[in-house]
């Protein structure tokens, strides 16, 4: 599960719009990114499929092939190439009964795959045997945008202190950060507003 | 016992409708996602 906020879609939603895309017109030539993460309705985040891959936290990447899962996104790049752009698409789930492990069983939402603009369902060890690129993970987020079923609710409210514990924390990072690159207004300004949350805080007891 | 698993609502199953539009044969296309070098 993913701590980031929800994507707008809900995975069915997601999955029709796939499903229309393989009907429609073939317009996503070079638009691999664009339809992994219009699908479920996330806004674009980054401009290449490399780049929302870098981007993914560690605890959103799924790298063993048998916990792949049906709305995850799956990104492709070979490091030793030339190509500054990677490839992603669409998990869509396994064409057996049970995840087997082999990436020939994992079914995949790509574009450009089988028609130039096209969307296409395909086993998705064809990205790797077609184009050359092996898999690099996938993943429960995209552009920082859980995917459809991989958002863990973490909407519990704080206390008031651990609000202010939370506050005091990002002011204090963004105090070094502006500290150390020499923003001496900035950095008088958050040192007057964490001496004001510290202060606050102590008003309260624990939590 | 274990419950079994409804393939209808298993989460991680290919939708029949789905599953129907695999064709393996199919021809695949040259990647727009790699440069080529056309000197």
């Amino acid at each position: 599960m993913s701590t980031l906020p929800a994507a707008p879609r809900t995975r069915a939603e997601q999955f029709q719009f796939l499903r229309d895309a393989h009907d429609g017109p073939n317009v996503w030539h070079g638009q691999c990114l664009r339809l992994t993460h219009e699908a479920p309705g996330i806004p674009a985040g980054v401009p290449t499929a490399l780049a929302a891959a870098i981007m993914v936290p560690q605890a959103d990447r799924v790298h063993q092939v048998h916990n792949f899962r049906r709305g995850m996104s799956l990104f492709y790049d070979d490091p030793a190439d030339d190509n500054p752009f990677a490839h992603v698409g669409t998990v869509a789930g396994w064409f057996t009964k049970q995840p087997t492990g082999n990436l020939h069983d994992v079914a995949l939402w790509s574009s450009d795959i089988l028609r130039d603009g096209g969307v296409d369902l395909v086993r998705a060890d064809l990205i790797t045997t077609a184009w050359g690129d092996p898999y690099l993970y996938a993943s429960r987020s995209l552009n920082g945008y859980a995917l459809p079923g991989y958002h863990q609710d973490t909407t519990k409210p704080l206390t008031i202190g651990q609000n202010l514990d939370a506050a005091i924390d990002a002011v204090r990072r963004a105090l070094r950060f502006h500290r150390a690159k020499g923003h001496p207004l900035r950095a008088a300004a958050l040192a007057a507003d964490l001496a004001e949350l510290k202060q606050t805080r102590a008003k309260y007891p624990n939590p | 016992m274990t419950k079994k698993q409804d393939p209808a609502t298993d989460p991680d199953a290919l939708p029949p409708e789905e599953a129907k539009l695999l064709d393996d044969d199919a021809p695949t296309q040259p990647s727009p996602y790699t440069t080529e070098d056309e000197s």
